[in-house]
């Protein structure tokens, strides 16, 4: 008994130790001082003498700063050609292309002599070493393999951006994934801090302001996976975005047409996370005026409830028709009604085009 | 092909519950990992699986042990270089065009066709390195992670950046792999322009391309290699190792001699009833007779071939296999006749195997590695 007692007591001092453990916050990954952010401008291309001088004809092109077989492609993407005037060479436009190339840093134009124009570029300094903090180590290991590649501000922050992205959809909502760099001279240390946060799945999913459609529908309507903004699952704002397109069909089926879904609320209760969807429902149209010149029996009747399926089915209807090419249908919304007239614009296959244009007997 | 996929899926979906039980469970003759045991949605298990229906579907293997143990050695001497230890498998399919690529897991796929067009060991190197930069970055597991997720427009734009950026990093590592392996990094380059060069060249970017344009590509890869130079390209050793390698469709999968079709790899033959056209695929012969109807007959995988009879019976189409010798079956299928169960049946009952003289005429053309090839150039 005194033994089942102490060895009690030894495992609540091991709870409370792991308790206390689990609730010290985690570091922060962070790069230190040394770096500063990414810069990612450009210098400002300078282009020398040229415009003073627009009427000369250019008789060679060519790009200098960097290793020959590198300049002879850069050489290939200008427009510039020997041949043109100075006024009409498109100098601007190939130095965007030249810094598209995503392999040099800076560019000017010089003339050379009096009739040769050098685009004097420079290569991009060398990501010598990637320091990694924090995150997974897949996503370390695609940052390291940037060790020795060109510096291109632009592609590391988009690498961060689908890091961090990645994270989120996998619901860490508060991941953050930084990257810093050091330049020596011709060398760059970079740094990423990834703070990934806490994974967080939902705890509940509502639909305040939804009463024409049970909660439980408005669910089935969208189309996430089941692990992706569901209860249970985490909540992927990006999807999310789709899904609102399928609430709103799933409205427009029951008239109604104003319908708004609007943007998610996210408050949190511990590890769980509580999604609002808020929608305004608005008012139920019917079907107003329907205008065509064919007959559409039971299909579209004036005062029914609106529903995007019917008119799906009048639709693929008119469209079995032989003797009509094309339909297209436009709706004119009074909301003062709550009607919506609908218009099928009808292309006739020929003969039948010429006798659509004859005048109606009414 | 979407039917195809889906019967294979079915199939493995079926298969993958038994490897639970049976640590030496195999599947198309090649063993299930283990970590298919403890979680099927590992990069490995999932590669594994992938690969299986990729053999379903018909992507055959090349038949050419030597070559095929050549490619693996150069593969292996750069996943060495790597410091990379995930079991790499580099498989060698017999496609006649240029395309290497991976799925997930640690396999690398390269066509035949792709051999024909590099000249060195050291482009062989590149291509598979490149493949390997995918994996080793994480691109086709992210891929695979996000397959069926929904995608805001602006999301689905930014990915398409960001799978840019995996093409270069891809290139990059290329480079990097190269120099760590001793071989020549300049070879990225060239093998860069040898595959610009097989496809139509395009004068002004194509936005919606995933790889960026060539002249970008290939400008990377030089600007990546302006600090690394030396290793070895091993041109000699490279056209030694490939000189047997097959270029275009391979006569001995499906040929057509006169009125007769051939099946050499599966030790069939058939004499066709007169027809009015005729076109040959890769491992399809499509055929059309005077009075409409239509008959397609294909080299497939054996199992594929199972499943495919059985679905046809499900939908009463009119599909008939043949089971020659070898991991191939040959499918019958018949269209725009009230009699396409009969006239697909006698075309089965009808199969015999190949005459020594008929298979004697079957030359398959091999490779040139002399011969100048279209590089992209300024």
């Amino acid at each position: 008994m005194q033994r089942a007692l102490v060895d009690c007591v030894r495992g609540c001092w091991a709870l409370v130790i792991l308790c206390a453990c689990g609730h010290s916050p985690p570091s922060r990954a962070t790069c230190g001082g040394n770096f500063a952010t990414l810069s990612q401008a450009s210098s400002a291309t300078a282009i020398h003498d040229l415009d003073r001088r627009p009427l000369l004809w250019i008789t060679a092109v060519r790009v200098t700063g960097v290793d020959p077989a590198l300049a002879r492609t850069l050489e290939h993407g200008l427009a510039t050609e020997t041949g043109m005037l100075v006024a009409d060479a498109p100098l601007r436009d190939d130095v965007r292309r030249l810094f598209k190339s995503g392999v040099i840093s800076d560019a000017h134009v010089a003339l050379v002599g009096d009739d040769e124009i050098e685009f004097v570029v420079t290569p991009r300094a060398r990501i010598q070493r990637v320091r990694v903090y924090g995150g997974d180590p897949e996503m370390a290991r695609r940052f390291r393999l940037l060790e020795g590649a060109p510096y291109e501000p632009a592609r590391i922050q988009r690498m961060t951006d689908a890091a961090q992205l990645a994270y989120i959809r996998g619901g860490r909502p508060d991941a953050m994934v930084e990257a810093r760099r050091v330049v020596t001279g011709d060398r760059v240390a970079v740094c990423i801090a990834a703070n990934p946060g806490p994974k967080l799945t939902i705890g509940a999913l509502t639909f305040p302001g939804a009463t024409a459609i049970s909660q439980s529908k408005l669910v089935a309507a969208m189309r996430s996976t089941e692990k992706v903004n569901r209860v249970g699952g985490v909540f992927d704002p990006g999807a999310l975005e789709t899904d609102k397109l399928f609430l709103q069909a799933e409205y427009w089926e029951r008239g109604h047409a104003n319908v708004k879904i609007g943007e998610p609320r996210t408050s949190r209760r511990g590890s769980r996370l509580v999604v609002e969807v808020p929608i305004d429902e608005g008012p139920v149209f019917r079907f107003g005026r329907i205008s065509t010149r064919v007959d559409l029996p039971t299909l579209l009747v004036p005062g029914d409830t609106f529903a995007r399926t019917k008119i799906l089915e009048a639709l693929e209807t008119l469209r079995r028709s032989p003797e009509i090419e094309d339909v297209t249908p436009r709706t004119k919304l009074d909301v003062d009604r709550r009607t919506i007239d609908i218009t099928f614009d009808i292309r006739w296959r020929w003969p039948w085009f010429a006798l659509s244009h004859l005048p109606s007997p009414s | 092909m979407v039917r195809a996929v889906a019967l294979a899926v079915a199939v493995l979906i079926a298969c993958g519950a038994s490897p639970k039980k049976d640590s030496r469970a195999e599947f198309l003759g090649e063993t299930i990992p283990k970590q298919c045991r403890h979680d099927e949605e590992t990069e490995e298990c999932v590669g594994f699986w992938l690969d299986g229906i990729l053999k379903l579907l018909g992507q055959r293997t090349y038949d050419d042990p030597a070559i095929a143990r050549y490619v693996a050695t150069v593969g292996d001497r750069l996943a060495r270089a790597a410091g990379d230890r995930r079991p790499w498998k580099f498989r060698l399919l017999d496609d006649p065009d240029a395309q290497a690529f991976v799925i997930s897991g640690s396999t690398v796929y390269i066509n035949r066709g792709t051999l024909a067009i590099l000249r060195s060991e050291a482009e062989l190197a590149a291509v598979l390195a490149h493949e390997m930069g995918h994996l080793r970055g994480g691109h086709s597991k992210e891929k695979w992670e996000e397959f069926g997720r929904q995608r805001s427009q602006v999301e689905q734009s930014m990915q398409h950046k960001y799978e840019r950026d995996d093409e270069i990093q891809a290139d990059e590592t290329a480079v990097l792999l190269l120099g760590r392996a001793g071989y020549d990094p300049r070879a990225v380059e060239t093998m860069l322009r040898a595959l610009a060069g097989t496809t139509r060249y395009e004068a002004e970017e194509n936005p919606e391309a995933v790889h960026p344009w060539w002249p970008e590509r290939i400008a990377r890869a030089q600007a990546a290699i302006t600090e690394r130079s030396g290793g070895e390209l091993a041109e000699a050793r490279y056209r030694t190792n490939v000189a047997s390698l097959i270029i275009g469709l391979d006569p001995r999968r499906i040929s057509l001699l006169d009125q007769t079709v051939i099946f050499a790899t599966t030790n069939a033959a058939l004499d066709l009833p007169p027809f009015e056209s005729s076109k040959l695929g890769d491992g399809t012969l499509d055929l059309t007779f005077a009075d409409g109807s239509k008959a397609r007959l294909m080299t497939v995988n054996a199992d594929l071939a199972r499943l495919m009879a059985a679905q046809a019976e499900d939908d009463k189409r009119v599909l008939e296999v043949h089971h020659g010798s070898g991991r191939d079956a040959i499918t019958i299928a018949v269209t725009g006749t009230a009699n396409a169960q009969a006239m697909a049946k006698s075309l089965r009952e009808a199969m015999r195997e190949p005459r020594p003289a008929e298979l004697a005429r079957l030359t398959p053309t091999h490779v040139d590695l002399a011969a100048p090839r279209r590089l992209w150039s300024h």
